[in-house]
């Protein structure tokens, strides 16, 4: 859908936005988990129009909303040589709530920065578990690990009821995680995480962590390694099974691919749920709560690969 | 039986070594790229020693470890000396596994098929790692005795895969062979000496 002149202008100046056409994609109401796919099919296409997200109807966005709306914007950017604009949502609160959890700041070099709210450096506010939070290093990982060493305890422990332990574990997942991008994707993601209370889908508080990178999925990832012995049936599919189910990667050596594996254990001991996307597959570890298909096939085709993980809190009875 | 064990010591604090590495300070001991430098320090250091050497790992003030880690500091490491292209004699003791360490290495010592000895805090040794009954019955028996020389092994352990078992052990490097002394020692025995 074509935006009007005036985004045009603004966008592009006034000689250029007659060269190029001008697309805008409307964002979901709600940004999350369930709905990012609907934001990937906008820009699976080969299309090179400059791009509009307008997110003024957004009206609640978790963190799989804002890391993929990253990543989306990445993609846009790079394919159609012009940034991408942002229209932020009308809603103050949920503005906020993305300056808080470090949106704006994860957003400078993605989108037009016209309208974005510029963040402090030093803008971390006690109620965002894990900021959204540009991985491309080694020591960004470790910048993660303290942070959530810092902060997750008390969460864990007196809002979700888990071990005083607990904590450790969700470093050692969030480093994990993150890992799978700097190892495979070989290509910068972005990780964030937060607490929400599901009342009405689980009738209880959730941690949501959620990962994405623009590297070349689990099935590039793979395929000098793996394809052959797929033969024809080797696709996004294959891939991800033979990374989320087998524990294969690229690397022949022993020691390698135990990262998702060990993801997926701690999870499952959690109660949690794990989906992984990468191309145009999804699959899912659902847990008796989340009612899902565990693999879904046909998504649209989007790089890289994303990662979503839900722990909800303790109940007595389940552990 | 009293006889002294001929072997040099050295131990490394893994927090002090990830400290003074290349990569960023902190009691967390994640990513591969840390676990591959921490093990390239710890080989290093090695290399400075004489041989037979008995080294203590100790991870007291490790807060978090991953698996990468693990996977690096612990089972590549031990794979390196066992491997008979091994750049010299070296036996290892893993000491301050705290609780949240203990899922880590296991799992890694499993993927890589490789035993460890770790050393609690009251001091006694653990056989970790994917150990059969046998296995573990002779090393607890080289363990309580302290060293044992062949024949004895011989007699009380009578059976063809009792040999199969020994051998792995001493392959792993669990327990110390003496070459002049027909004996094996276990890395109790030498860690007392040391201490």
């Amino acid at each position: 859908m074509l935006g009007d002149f005036d985004d045009r202008a603004e966008l592009l100046g006034d000689s250029e936005c007659w060269e190029v056409g001008l697309r805008t994609i409307v964002l979901p109401r709600v940004l999350d988990f369930q709905t990012y796919d609907e934001m990937f099919a906008e820009v699976a296409s080969d299309s090179t129009e400059a791009v509009v997200l307008d997110g003024m109807n957004l009206s609640w966005i978790d963190p799989n909303g804002m890391v993929n709306l990253l990543a989306v914007g990445s993609v846009v950017r790079d394919k159609t040589g012009h940034t991408p604009r942002l229209i932020l949502p009308k809603g103050e609160e949920v503005t906020s709530y993305m300056e808080r959890m470090g949106f704006f700041r994860a957003s400078k070099k993605i989108f037009s920065t016209g309208d974005l709210v510029e963040q402090k450096e030093d803008g971390e506010t006690s109620d965002v578990l894990l900021e959204v939070t540009q991985i491309t290093q080694n020591s960004d990982i470790h910048k993660v690990v303290d942070k959530v060493q810092k902060r997750a305890g008390a969460i864990l422990t007196n809002t979700l009821d888990y071990a005083p332990n607990a904590v450790v574990q969700f470093s050692v997942v969030l480093s994990e995680v993150c890992q799978n991008i700097i190892e495979h994707a070989e290509s910068a993601g972005w990780v964030a995480a937060q607490t929400y209370n599901w009342s009405h889908r689980l009738g209880r508080l959730v941690v949501v962590i959620s990962v994405t990178d623009l590297g070349v999925g689990f099935r590039g990832s793979l395929s000098s390694e793996h394809s052959n012995r797929f033969g024809k049936n080797w696709d996004d599919t294959r891939a991800l099974e033979a990374v989320f189910v087998h524990g294969l990667t690229r690397f022949p050596d022993m020691g390698r691919g135990q990262g998702i594996q060990q993801i997926r254990k701690q999870v499952r001991k959690w109660n949690g749920m794990i989906s992984v996307r990468s191309g145009t597959s999804r699959i899912i570890d659902a847990p008796h709560w989340f009612q899902s298909a565990s693999l879904q096939e046909g998504l649209p085709s989007f790089p890289g690969t994303q990662i979503n993980i839900v722990v909800p809190k303790r109940i007595q009875h389940e552990l | 039986m009293n006889s002294e064990i001929r072997m040099n010591y050295l131990s490394i604090d893994v927090g002090m070594v990830l400290h003074g590495s290349n990569s960023s300070p902190s009691p967390y001991l994640v990513t591969r790229t840390t676990g591959r430098d921490v093990r390239g320090v710890i080989e290093e250091k090695l290399s400075k020693v004489k041989t037979p050497v008995l080294s203590r790992i100790d991870f007291t003030a490790i807060e978090v470890m991953d698996f990468s880690c693990a996977d690096e500091v612990v089972a590549r490491l031990l794979v390196r000396f066992i491997d008979i292209s091994r750049p010299q004699e070296a036996f290892f003791i893993l000491s301050g596994l705290l609780p949240n360490h203990q899922d880590p290495v296991a799992e890694v010592l499993e993927r890589q098929g490789t035993l460890a000895v770790a050393q609690g805090n009251g001091g006694s040794l653990e056989l970790l790692g994917n150990v059969s009954s046998k296995e573990e019955k002779i090393w607890q028996f080289i363990e309580t005795k302290g060293i044992v020389t062949i024949e004895e092994i011989n007699s009380v352990f009578v059976e063809k895969n009792d040999q199969i078992a020994l051998r792995r052990l001493i392959a792993q490097r669990v327990v110390f062979q003496e070459t002049a002394g027909n004996s094996y020692c276990s890395l109790g025995r030498a860690i007392e000496d040391w201490e």
